[in-house]
């Protein structure tokens, strides 16, 4: 009886927990399911699991990666270059090769069939929670992927990744990381 | 939020479900709080749980650390290794894409027979199989002896496999016919370090990418070959301004790139800018007298070109023995005899302007800056590569500018265990561990002591180098062979000398993963468990050794390279050489294997520190790696005041490295009016070795699907041939035809072409030449004559 007085008493305190709302933050709403399989689907056409490098999806076009991918993203119409999410990363910088990790498609057949299934982001995955009412915890390493902004605020960001909540400052206060670096 | 109560921070979602699910608590909740419960239990389970295990990457001699992620008993992903002292958390293309490399579809799953006779193979047993092989080698050796087997390993394998096939060989069948492929791509470094200081592998470290102030790239295009290190050195150059990266080549690369100086010069000419440095270091007064009196001898060789030759004409083509005769030089000497590599005329020779020369030789003069000379198949695969290797030691001998942080010569390497397992396991015809040799009595008895082997087991005489070794197979000198993780039906050059058809009175053993060009001419084909498939351990460039355990099942009846050694060895009788019990042979068999260099600064770290750690660097002694060599300040095997330097592997010398004159000789074939185009083969960044493990990857495959001759624009427009055309490729040994790149990621000067090997599809080996250095009897795969022609 001890044990189950104390989980419920965890839990009621843990609801209450919930970081304060910043009203100055316009709440972004939530995406289309459609959109979000659509786009995780794309997402995960050019990766071969989470933490992969993604292939690039534009033709070679010239010129320095950053001068698109700078430290602030660059739209062009429909299309975003994001920004480049490796500027807080130890031992790179935007001095480094991209293309020794980020590699074109020049094909899409392949040498031989494949039986790989990589790790690959579920659509209708959340977060590990701790309880139903916790933030979820951040499910990737932080290690290259230092700058939260680039890939959950973008432009360029897909929805499913864009907080409800909007911006914030210190997004490990409240999303810790599982996965240790 | 803290969690403040121990029973709350050890409970998590699964644990929570659970309770609630027992019913018991749900008395404890409200109904909305019991609608959520029921929300979060309908909910997929977030990523099902994955499990971090360490290894090292399966691909280049870098030696990146891993953690390589298991779910339910697959590998799903991988992520760089931040504690891996090499990588410190990055990989390259190929690394991220290392859990694909298990997963072809077409793994070999079965041992498979081709009857002599038959038009296919046909699955066999193991235990038939392991029974012919051994029905086969004792055959052989009671028929023609022990010169009549051969095998032929490779530099992935583990340190596992290369002890075992070194013992079952030398120490069971008595033959010294054992060779691996780091013969076609170290072993000019393995002879230059021999020769120079008398103990192989480098004395600095990767620690140089931060410290030395001007990277000397010999031949080497490190933007693709050693992605990461060539990060941490463009890192370097951007934290510390003033940091130069000196790209010297035959090809405009992508390093070139991102070199501070790209600088062309003629092929094979770069013993000749070497000797051009060296001599304007005398009149620059960029040599360290005290450090040449105190540290160095002067030694020559055989230096007639006529007397070398280059292994691949007249009867040298058949058989190549050269052996040089070294001989006692001086100072006095060998500054005469470099005196004839003037400016004018090494720029004569290389193509290099001279006031480039000299600001090379400014370089290396400048005692205030630190400078890490870096090579790898450029100066290694080159008809004088050990001379060549020499050479940079000098440059380095001359100045001191050895022995300590930023000042070194080091030699990077291809394989991610040629120097692991093929140079400090000794997996070569003339090698026992720990730089021990076959043709010194001490050392064998050395070995027959610790094999507990009778005296005289280990023959005297070296067995067959590795183009001999495959020459003799066609000559039918050697009948019986297995060759083991490695495809030289693709990778030896001047392939079609090496034409085979299963049947042919010969038995010829393959063991791999995947199919390939090798497993096709092979008699009996042998399914191999692959990287974490199985325990083993790699050594990487800068002395470091790294463990991993077992993750994951191989597929179908895949074995371990050394298991399927063992088995066959047992069954003939030798199994007393592998006396250990089958749950704890790894850590026993690599710990007699470490016994012979513990003590003389070969001390690998024990079996129970490396399973701890990321990678340890040998000498491991008390505890404490050694990051550089001979220097009494890091080196508790260094004998020197003050934290000097004391080469005391180089005992016949008193502890003197040795400075060689070493000419410049011509390539061995040239281009002319008929083959008027010079041939260089290499990789891309995408593919490594041969390709059968790269190109079963989608990502990397779907990057560089094929092969191509990369041509300059100006020789593309006068041969009528567009980016993407056919052209035929052909030589005085054979032909291909492939596509041409004209605006590719690299660019060969006028005249000359380029080729990766990596493509089954395209096999460029047809065309190159088996010429190779008189030392090492490493091939030389960058320099022959060709045609090009529109197809």
């Amino acid at each position: 009886m001890i044990l189950l007085e104390a989980v419920a008493a965890a839990w009621i305190a843990g609801s209450g927990h919930a970081a304060p709302t910043n009203a100055a933050v316009k709440p972004v709403p939530a995406p289309a399911t459609t959109i979000v399989s659509e786009s995780t689907a794309a997402r995960s056409a050019r990766r071969a699991y989470d933490g992969a490098p993604p292939t690039i999806p534009h033709e070679p076009l010239g010129g320095e990666c950053t001068a698109c991918h700078g430290e602030e993203a660059t739209e062009a119409g429909d299309a975003v270059a994001p920004a480049f999410p490796h500027a807080k990363t130890p031992g790179l910088s935007d001095a480094s090769r991209c293309t020794q990790c980020h590699v074109y498609r020049n094909t899409e057949q392949l040498f031989r069939a494949s039986g790989f299934t990589g790790d690959l982001q579920d659509v209708n995955r959340k977060g590990l929670r701790k309880t139903p009412k916790a933030a979820p915890q951040r499910p990737h390493r932080a290690f290259m992927r230092e700058d939260c902004r680039v890939c959950h605020l973008g432009p360029g960001a897909r929805p499913e990744l864009v907080p409800k909540h909007g911006p914030r400052p210190k997004c490990e206060a409240c999303h810790p990381t599982k996965e240790p670096d | 939020m803290k969690r403040k109560s121990g029973l709350r921070a050890g409970l998590d979602r699964r644990e929570f479900l659970t309770r609630a699910g027992a019913g018991a608590m749900l008395v404890a909740l409200t109904p909305r709080q019991r609608a959520e419960a029921a929300a979060l239990a309908a909910e997929p389970e977030p990523s099902g749980r994955i499990d971090w295990k360490k290894a090292p990457c399966r691909f280049c001699g870098t030696g990146c650390g891993v953690k390589v992620g298991i779910r339910d008993g697959r590998a799903v992903a991988v992520k760089g290794d931040r504690a891996g002292p090499a990588n410190r958390g990055l990989l390259c293309v190929k690394g991220y894409h290392l859990p694909a490399v298990l997963y072809g579809e077409d793994r070999l799953t079965r041992p498979m027979y081709r009857k002599s006779g038959a038009a296919a193979a046909s699955p066999i047993s193991w235990n038939d199989a392991l029974d012919l092989i051994a029905e086969k080698f004792s055959t052989t050796l009671k028929e023609l002896g022990p010169s009549g087997v051969a095998v032929y390993g490779s530099g992935q394998w583990t340190i596992h496999d290369g002890y075992t096939a070194l013992k079952w060989v030398k120490g069971g069948m008595r033959s010294n016919n054992l060779e691996a492929n780091a013969r076609l791509c170290m072993s000019s470094a393995v002879s230059g370090f021999l020769t120079s200081f008398g103990s192989d592998e480098p004395m600095g470290c990767y620690d140089d990418f931060e410290a030395g102030d001007d990277f000397v790239l010999w031949g080497c295009n490190m933007a693709e070959m050693h992605p990461v290190l060539f990060s941490r050195m463009l890192e370097t150059r951007r934290r510390k301004p003033g940091t130069h990266i000196i790209d010297l080549c035959t090809r405009s690369t992508p390093t070139s790139e991102y070199a501070d100086r790209s600088i062309l010069f003629n092929p094979g000419t770069d013993l000749a800018l070497a000797n051009g440095i060296l001599h304007l270091l005398f009149d620059l007064q960029g040599v360290d007298e005290a450090f040449i009196r105190d540290h160095v001898v002067f030694k020559r060789g055989i230096e007639d070109v006529k007397q070398i030759g280059y292994g691949a004409f007249g009867k040298d083509a058949d058989r190549y023995t050269f052996a040089d005769v070294p001989r006692p030089s001086s100072l006095e000497e060998f500054k005469a005899l470099i005196a004839e590599y003037t400016p004018a005329k090494t720029a004569e020779i290389t193509g290099v302007p001279e006031a480039t020369i000299r600001e090379l030789a400014s370089v290396y003069a400048n005692a205030k800056r630190g400078t890490v000379s870096l090579w790898v198949m450029g100066v290694n695969q080159h008809v004088r590569g050990t001379w060549m290797n020499n050479l940079l030691n000098n440059l380095h001998l001359l100045t001191g500018k050895i022995c300590r942080p930023g000042n070194n010569p080091f030699s990077l390497t291809g394989q991610p265990s040629a120097c692991g397992t093929v140079r400090e396991v000794g997996t070569l015809a003339n090698r026992l561990p720990a730089d021990m040799v076959v043709t010194n009595p001490e050392h064998r008895a050395q070995a027959e002591r610790i094999w507990k082997v009778p005296a005289g087991t280990i023959p005297e005489k070296p067995g067959h180098h590795t183009m001999d070794m495959f020459r003799a197979f066609q000559r039918g000198e050697i009948r019986t062979m297995w060759i083991q993780t490695t495809n030289p039906w693709v990778t030896l050059p001047n392939l079609k000398r090496y034409d085979r058809r299963p049947g042919d009175g010969k038995f010829l053993v393959v063991s791999d993963v995947y199919p390939t060009p090798t497993t096709a001419v092979a008699d009996l084909v042998l399914p191999a468990a692959l990287w974490i498939e199985r325990e083993g351990v790699f050594g990487n460039s800068e002395r470091r050794t790294q463990q991993w355990d077992k993750l994951l099942d191989p597929p179908g009846e895949a074995k371990e390279d050394a298991w399927q050694m063992i088995e066959v060895a047992r069954r003939m009788g030798m199994g007393h050489l592998f006396p250990w019990p089958e749950a704890t042979w790894h850590a026993a068999l690599y710990e007699e294997y470490r016994s012979f260099g513990v003590g003389i600064g070969k001390d690998l770290a024990p079996y129970e520190a490396l399973r701890k750690a990321p990678g340890l660097q040998w000498p491991y002694v008390k505890g404490r790696e050694v990051k550089y060599r001979y220097a009494s300040k890091y080196d508790p095997y260094a004998k020197a005041p003050k934290g000097g330097v004391d080469f005391y592997k180089a005992k016949a010398d008193g502890h003197k490295a040795s400075v060689w004159f070493r000419p410049y000789h011509p390539p061995a074939e040239v281009p002319d009016q008929e083959f008027p185009f010079w041939l260089a083969t290499g990789r891309v960044l995408e593919h490594w070795h041969s390709g059968s493990m790269t190109r079963r990857i989608k990502q990397l495959h779907q990057s560089v699907p094929e092969s191509y001759a990369e041509l300059h624009p100006d020789d593309a427009k006068a041969l009528g041939v567009a980016d993407g055309d056919q052209v035929k490729v052909a030589s005085r040994r054979g032909e291909l035809v492939l596509p041409a790149r004209v605006e590719g990621r690299g660019q060969p000067p006028k005249g000359s072409v380029f080729i990766p090997f990596f493509d089954e599809g395209h096999l460029v080996n047809l065309v190159t030449l088996d010429a190779m250095d008189n030392i090492s009897k490493q091939p030389d795969y960058k320099k022959c004559a060709v045609r090009v022609t529109k197809a």
